[in-house]
């Protein structure tokens, strides 16, 4: 099926200076500050980061699913295509999660209804959304788990959810939200709680979904290995903001921000044994992600910086645009270049 | 270096336990954890097990430990036998064998101080005094990176990182010839979990432990051992050096497992699918080789008859009827 009509240039998904709040008063904390992106139909976007950086609230910001008084969120452009996310009403952006815009999550179990059997987890959405009948449904949703590629489709539509294994109920819950095909499909650590030979074939249904349907993928991971072989573009995320956004190719040829340099240095590869002369030391990251209540003035990731110098304690850097819409948010971004040509 | 004398050994070691398949009157059922599993481990070496979910390597440690006891087999610490010895008798002995576990939240008591948790296992060894306890301790907390400013600390007021630095220095804090560390760093983020692995790294070089080193993550087994066994539904399918395993899996499961792993390199080739379908269940685990019902060059042997470890180079081990000339 082709991507539902839009004119060329208006993304799928357009965030303009996201911001989520938690808390109130001294506990306030800024989970995600001024964050901005786009994505764009048949596109995948990945958004990375370590635990705390504030990825997972991106998308329940983008959803507003916000977990109620306790958070806030606020944008300057929240745009579904041609829709106004921010002018909907509730009811109004209720009808349009899990038809337009979809999400999965890094658990199964958690969101999908442990009483209901798959059948009725797939089509309940197809009910609402598609006021399909039930037989009409049912076909619907035994087509859908095919297309998931989960073994022995006829049978699982009578499960319920705990007869499956981890990654048949990954595949249940991808059937589900892609039912109605949304023009846009969150995917918050999909395959994080799957043993390696099961996120491969999940990654490549999610892949393969995207393609035939034309979705905007927007995947939140924290693996870079899933980034490379997944996405096109990617944001990468510290302490609730975007540090840098490029190419994926760019990003892994030429990273900018010394927070996302670290992150690939700090990563055990594959295949490192390979090479000549004893095992080495891992480069390390000093510290620990920040903690948001107590935001400093500077750069967050300055602390842990070996490039840091006076004016990154003092003044949070503004990201800055270099070449093909490679951005990141250093004061020293020329001089990780060099280091890294130094090092080379 | 490592050497070659063997600080541990389990010979076909037997894990099955009892389940009831649905409700309280179901038909009782036997889980095949672990299916008869021996390996040595040297000294000063790190020995990897890795595997899926299912595959019986966390186990295989429990039972190590004796935190559960084998159905059959045999654990050897330092020349002897050690799964049936008492508590009592096992005294002497446990200072030499210490566990890591991969979330330090749960394994560290949430009353006590840092310092306690730390002093506590050498104190029931050597008699001391209270302020040569805190100064050993200290000393622990600082080689772990922790400062002394931790010491009356309580595990909740520690970061992830610091909580798992805390359970390395409670483990070597005995001077252990054998540490077992199950998925030591799966819990931790990138960043720290460098910082973790190179405190493994540095300690065993320090101290001279072995590291029966449990994880399910490739990349972090390569970096940090010099041999590795892979596990597939309670069965060791391949050990090998590191190095040479990596270069040229041999099994077809090991093969799989890799290629799985999807590299952090855009320009290397996408994700190919290397094996179908999920791990079966323990409980009725397919006959002959375990692997063959997802195995893409399984041959009609494969169904029936169990493929032994077989030596095919020097140091490599594996268990495939495919490989048997």
């Amino acid at each position: 099926m082709a991507a539902r009509g839009h004119a060329a240039d208006t993304p799928a998904l357009r965030v303009r200076d996201l911001e989520v709040e938690l808390g109130r008063g001294t506990r306030r904390v800024v989970a995600v500050d001024r964050l901005s992106f786009e994505v764009a139909a048949g596109e995948t976007l990945a958004i990375v980061g370590e635990s705390g950086c504030g990825k997972s609230m991106t998308a329940l910001g983008v959803l507003r699913l916000l977990p109620g008084a306790s958070a806030r969120m606020r944008a300057t452009e929240l745009t579904l295509g041609e829709i106004d996310l921010l002018s909907l009403s509730p009811e109004e952006l209720r009808r349009l999660r899990g038809d337009r815009i979809a999400m999965i999550f890094q658990e199964p179990m958690t969101s999908l209804n442990p009483v209901l059997t798959v059948e009725r987890q797939i089509t309940e959405t197809l009910r609402v959304h598609r006021q399909l009948g039930r037989s009409a449904a049912r076909a619907r949703a035994l087509e859908l788990l095919h297309a998931v590629r989960i073994p022995d489709p006829e049978r699982r539509l009578q499960q319920y959810p705990f007869e499956l294994s981890g990654g048949m109920r990954q595949r249940v819950m991808i059937a589900a939200a892609v039912s109605c095909n949304p023009d846009v499909l969150i995917a918050d650590e999909p395959t994080t709680a799957l043993d390696v030979t099961v996120q491969a074939q999940i990654l490549e249904v999610l892949l393969d979904l995207k393609r035939q349907r034309g979705m905007a993928l927007v995947l939140i991971t924290h693996d870079l290995g899933v980034v490379a072989q997944t996405a096109q573009r990617v944001v990468v995320m510290y302490a609730g903001r975007k540090v840098e956004e490029a190419r994926v190719r760019d990003l892994f040829a030429n990273p900018r921000h010394p927070y996302t340099r670290g992150l690939m240095g700090s990563m055990p590869r594959l295949g490192a044994s390979q090479g000549d002369g004893p095992r080495g030391r891992l480069p390390e990251m000093a510290g620990t992600v920040p903690v948001l209540d107590r935001p400093a003035p500077g750069c967050a990731f300055a602390p842990r910086c070996a490039l840091a110098d006076a004016r990154c304690t003092r003044e949070a850097p503004p990201l800055v645009a270099f070449e093909d819409g490679h951005t990141a948010a250093c004061w020293r971004a020329d001089a990780v270049i060099e280091a890294a040509h130094g090092v080379d | 270096m490592a050497s070659t004398e063997p600080v541990l050994e389990v010979r076909d070691l037997v894990k099955h336990f009892a389940v009831r398949r649905s409700g309280w009157f179901g038909a009782r059922a036997i889980v095949h954890a672990v299916d008869g599993v021996s390996f040595v481990l040297r000294r000063a070496e790190t020995l990897a097990i890795v595997g899926e979910s299912g595959s019986g390597k966390s186990t295989v440690g429990r039972m190590i430990v004796g935190l559960t006891p084998p159905t059959a087999g045999s654990v050897h610490l330092m020349g002897q036998r050690i799964d049936q010895l008492g508590r009592r008798k096992m005294r002497p002995l446990r200072r030499h064998l210490q566990l890591i576990f991969q979330d330090p939240y749960a394994s560290l008591n949430p009353r006590m101080t840092a310092g306690r948790i730390v002093g506590e296992p050498l104190g029931n060894f050597v008699t001391e005094s209270a302020a040569e306890r805190r100064d050993r301790t200290a000393a622990l907390l600082s080689r772990v990176g922790l400062g002394a400013q931790y010491l009356d600390r309580h595990p909740h007021q520690f970061s992830g990182g610091q909580r798992q630095r805390l359970g390395i220095a409670r483990a070597i804090a005995t001077r252990p010839t054998v540490v077992v560390c199950d998925e030591p760093v799966s819990a931790l983020d990138v960043s720290v979990q460098a910082q973790v692995i190179n405190l493994l790294v540095d300690l065993q070089a320090e101290f001279g432990m072995s590291y029966l080193f449990i994880a399910h993550d490739l990349g972090v087994v390569e970096h940090v051992s010099d041999r590795t066994a892979v596990m597939y539904l309670g069965r060791l399918v391949e050990i090998a050096q590191t190095r040479a395993l990596f270069r040229a899996p041999q099994h077809p499961y090991t093969q799989a497992l890799m290629a799985s792993v999807p590299l952090p390199d855009p320009t290397k080739p996408r994700l190919t699918l290397a094996v179908e379908g999920e791990v079966p269940s323990a409980i009725a685990p397919p006959p002959g080789c375990r692997f063959h019902t997802r195995c893409p060059h399984a041959k009609p042997v494969c169904r029936t008859e169990v493929p032994p470890l077989r030596v095919i180079a020097p140091g490599h081990e594996a268990a495939c009827h495919l490989l048997s000339g």
